[in-house]
């Protein structure tokens, strides 16, 4: 039964989140440039209630948060270095 | 106890260490292959203006050279050791997965029959190097379909290294003997873990990068022919890649050179403590120096500046283990028999590639080397003076081990003195040509580089014949040497104290039992407390019962096969891609019918930390999520490059909801995650023995599922009808490839789907049918949440 509630209270809050989602996107003047921002970090808040909930199986979500994290780790820096060699400015090519 | 045909033996094996001789076969047939091209480029540059190579044939030389001996030759190599002697080393009977480990094996083979296959396409294979550099990769310059062809090959190749690494991991952290705590494992086995670990990482990057590739030759995406992605955006995904990779060409060898100093000098690692924890470090910065092979690509300054030193602190670690090495043999009896020689070649030579690797990390500097055949030194100091050598030293190492007979000395060392001449005579040279460009065909008589090359080639020549020595030994001992004694080093691994070669279940009296003061071995009733054991009963050591007939599995060539033709057959044409595709559905109905018993059963006992408590298959599960998850955090990446590129390089990005209607789009995810939610009540069905409540569940994540693939078509088409398609633009192109490969995942997620329902129908029994749902349940939700990005990057942003 707990199982049961737990499920459904996650799932409401993946459906909630995706409305928010819809909400501020179609209308961004509230937010102004927090718009994106916003969008994104329910995203992850979606993602990380699915890792948590949905997909930890038997062992409990320790193990799981363990294994998001590194291997979010290992990309990050990826990310960084994508968003930073084209926002930063070039230097141009050498001779 | 082996008299079945041996044809049938060696296709349908599943046992490591036949894996193992598979795997060491093929790849040193590869490396005759690859160095065979090696030749034949180092005649063409051997003297100024020669003709002996055409341009193209050239560059195509060059390339597959490059390819198959880093891919095709080191990696495999070092699988073929680690097949071999990893479950030995930590004292398990077989790999976690030996039916998985075998596809692994045939799925490799398949990989390089299709990357040797491009030679005869029309047009040749590919010839833009191997790093694959964009534009030189696209269609405007490289239209041969040859290329595409060694495209999908590397793919291939990659989902079959990704497979194995799971496979190896969890062999390594849930099958270990009792007492055989981490801290105790060899040093190889150690080396294996780093490797599998960046392999996991870094491979799927891989394969993005060669999708969006595969995408704009085949599909006529935009990603790499666009101002918005273009070459920096290849550099960044191939190299994010290939950094780590050169890695897991070293770390095998120069492993295996740790051991090998503490057998030979009879004295422990010194400082394995520290040795361990820095092969760890190097192994985790690996991930974050990647941009020093861009520091000509005009990116920032200061992001090279932030390159520049990580690719300094990098060369810490390894001066730490180099130091810890050499102190291994301070005090000891040192033997110098061949393996030794080459350990000690292996180390000295590495040294070398890892001086030059420094003077590359300075921006400065690397500005003049960039490009020159200083760099084709430096890395093939470090990658064939490190990594190649060091394995070479396990071959001759292992060689009575595997052959149960010595090879003769004599000719390993004049191999060794021949070796080492060659090889400097070889790569030396090329430092002194640090003005000679890399990647031309030809030069003129009047750049003084004619001598020096001269010297290279016959440097070459040396080290290839010297290779030969070698093969003779090994293949004329193999039949003919002298019987080995089970220990002729006075090796303190697990594999040591067994029989040459191993009996099938490696441990002929027992459970190995690991303790600071040595390993007994324990009959395997008493080592698992009077309990039979999770496989059914059969003794340990597989002369109880288990016969080798039950080790058998037809599927992994089968599928292998269909693997490869299907590929072929998308380049090639509809039959084979039609043949290759029924091979493979036939293939995978097999699997799911053969019986598991006794196969891929775990041992009850044993030493599992850090991973008690997960099952060796919800473990697997999660190892290769990891994978998905570099897979689309590279793909994301990718996404968020053209993005951010695109009001800097003139293209206005579409406007949220102009393109993609997101009432659908949110429509669709509605459909998505609510088949998230079926999936948990699945497995809580499961759990709680609630029979229709499972099958009811799992048919509705079915139906979802199915749903929002058919909603997904539809999209396509109306935008495709709209003129949104794939070589519209940047944005066009990236929205199908992320929701290409996302449907890929749900329609590989409801295939498996399939096999459950089909399987809880059969079973009637909720507990039999409740971990294959628990698994799959990871699966899925992964699946749910890669879609929770995908959708508002697509839709909303
Ligand atoms: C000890 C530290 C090392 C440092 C500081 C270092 C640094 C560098 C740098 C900066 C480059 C780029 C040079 C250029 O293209 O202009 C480079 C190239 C390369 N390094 Fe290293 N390296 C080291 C060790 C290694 C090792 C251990 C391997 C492989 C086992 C390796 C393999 C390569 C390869 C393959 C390339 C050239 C790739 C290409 O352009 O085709 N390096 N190295
Ligand atoms: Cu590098």
């Amino acid at each position: 039964m707990i199982d049961e509630a737990k499920y459904a209270a996650v799932y409401s809050i993946l459906m909630l989140g995706l409305i928010v989602e819809i909400l501020i996107a179609v209308d961004r003047s509230a937010l102004g440039a927090f718009a994106d921002a916003g969008i994104l970090a329910i995203a992850v808040l979606q993602a990380l209630f699915i890792f948590m909930v949905y997909m930890h199986g038997r062992y409990g979500p320790r193990p799981v948060a363990v294994f998001a994290v590194i291997s979010l780790l290992t990309v990050l820096p990826l990310f960084i270095a994508l968003l930073y060699s084209v926002v930063m400015p070039h230097h141009g090519s050498l001779p | 106890m082996v008299d079945w045909h041996p044809l049938k033996r060696w296709l349908f094996t599943t046992n490591h260490k036949d894996v193992g001789i598979l795997y060491l076969f093929t790849s040193l047939y590869f490396f005759v292959a690859a160095g065979l091209l090696a030749l034949t480029f180092r005649t063409q540059l051997a003297l100024p203006s020669n003709t002996f190579l055409q341009p193209d044939e050239y560059n195509q030389a060059v390339t597959t050279h490059g390819l198959l001996m880093l891919l095709w030759v080191l990696t495999p190599l070092g699988a073929a050791f680690a097949n071999y002697f990893v479950p030995i080393q930590i004292g398990a009977r077989d790999m976690a997965f030996p039916r998985l480990n075998a596809l692994s094996y045939w799925v490799y083979l398949s990989s390089g029959l299709l990357a040797l296959s491009s030679f005869f396409a029309s047009g040749g294979t590919a010839d833009w190097g191997w790093t694959t550099y964009a534009p030189l990769n696209t269609v405007e310059f490289s239209p041969q379909v040859g290329g595409s062809m060694m495209g999908l090959a590397l793919m291939l190749l990659m989902a079959s290294s990704i497979v194995s690494t799971v496979n190896f991991l969890v062999t390594i952290f849930r099958l270990r003997a009792p007492g055989m705590s981490l801290m105790r494992l060899p040093l190889f086995t150690w080396g294996w873990i780093f490797t599998s670990l960046l392999m996991l990482w870094a491979f799927p990057s891989f394969v993005s990068a060669l999708s969006l590739l595969i995408a704009d030759r085949a599909f006529g995406t935009v990603f790499f022919t666009s101002p918005q992605g273009g070459s920096l955006l290849w550099d960044h995904m191939f190299w994010f890649f290939g950094h780590p990779e050169v890695y897991v060409l070293l770390l095998p060898g120069f492993a295996i050179v740790g051991d090998l100093f503490s057998t030979f000098s009879r004295r422990p690692l010194y400082a394995k403590k520290i040795i361990i924890p820095c092969f760890a470090i190097a192994s985790i910065l690996s991930f974050t120096v990647w941009a020093h092979h861009m520091f000509m690509t005009g990116i920032s300054q200061s992001l090279l500046e932030a390159f520049n030193i990580t690719t300094e602190l990098i060369s810490i670690p390894f001066a730490i283990i180099v130091l810890a090495y050499i102190l291994t043999l301070r005090g000891g009896s040192i033997r110098f028999t061949t393996p030794m020689l080459f350990a000690v070649g292996s180390l000295g030579l590495f040294i070398i590639g890892g001086v030059t690797g420094v003077f590359n990390s300075s921006v400065a500097l690397d500005t003049a080397f960039r490009g020159t055949f200083w760099v084709v030194g430096h890395f093939h100091y470090t990658i064939v003076g490190g990594g190649l050598t060091g394995l070479f030293a396990g071959l001759y190492y292992w060689f009575p081990k595997i052959t149960g007979r010595m090879y003769n000395e004599r000719l390993g060392k004049i191999h060794f003195v021949i070796y080492m001449i060659g090889f400097n005579l070889l790569y030396f040279p090329m430092h002194l040509l640090y003005d000679m460009p890399r990647r031309i065909f030809t030069y003129d008589a009047s750049t003084g580089w004619g001598p020096l090359n001269l010297l290279i080639t016959i440097g070459g020549f040396t080290f290839g014949i010297s290779q030969l020595i070698m093969f003779a030994n090994l293949l004329w001992s193999a039949r003919r040497g002298p019987q080995a004694s089970q220990d002729p080093w006075g090796g303190y691994s697990l594999e040591w104290g067994v029989p040459s070669p191993p009996p099938e279940f490696n441990f002929p009296e027992g459970v190995p039992v690991v303790s600071a003061t040595g390993v007994t071995y324990r009959p395997v009733a008493a080592a698992n407390g009077g309990h039979a054991m999770a496989n059914g009963g059969h003794a340990y050591g597989g002369h109880g019962g288990e016969s080798s007939e039950e080790h058998w599995s037809r599927w992994p060539v089968v599928t292998a096969a269909g693997a490869g033709i299907a590929l072929w057959g998308v380049l090639m044409g509809l039959p084979a891609l039609i043949l290759g595709t029924v091979i493979l559905a036939v293939s995978f109905v097999g699997w799911g019918y053969e019986s598991l018993r006794g196969r891929e059963a775990i041992e009850a006992i044993g030493e599992k930390w850090p991973f008690d408590r997960l099952e060796n298959l919800s473990l697997g599960m999660w190892l290769f999520i990891f994978g998905e998850i570099a897979f689309f955090g590279t793909l994301f990446g990718a996404f968020v490059f053209l993005r951010m590129n695109s009001p800097l390089s003139g293209f206005a990005w579409p406007q949220p909801g102009s393109v993609h209607n997101i009432f659908f789009g949110g429509f669709n995810t509605i459909i998505l995650l609510t088949s998230g939610l079926t999936m948990v009540f699945a497995l809580m069905f499961a759990r709680q023995g609630s029979y229709r409540g499972l099958q009811g569940s799992l048919v509705a994540t079915f139906a979802l599922g199915a749903f929002f693939m058919v909603n997904k078509a539809f999209e396509w088409k109306e935008l495709f009808a709209s003129g949104f398609t794939f070589s519209t633009n940047p944005a066009s192109s990236i929205y199908y490839v992320l929701t290409g490969v996302h449907g890929a995942h749900v329609v590989a997620g409801l295939t498996a789907l399939t096999y459950l329902m089909v399987k809880a129908l059969k079973a009637r029994s909720t507990t039999e049918a409740g971990a294959s749902v628990e698994i799959f349940g990871i699966y899925w939700g992964m699946v749910d949440a890669v879609w929770v990005f995908l959708f508002p990057l697509l839709y909303l942003l």
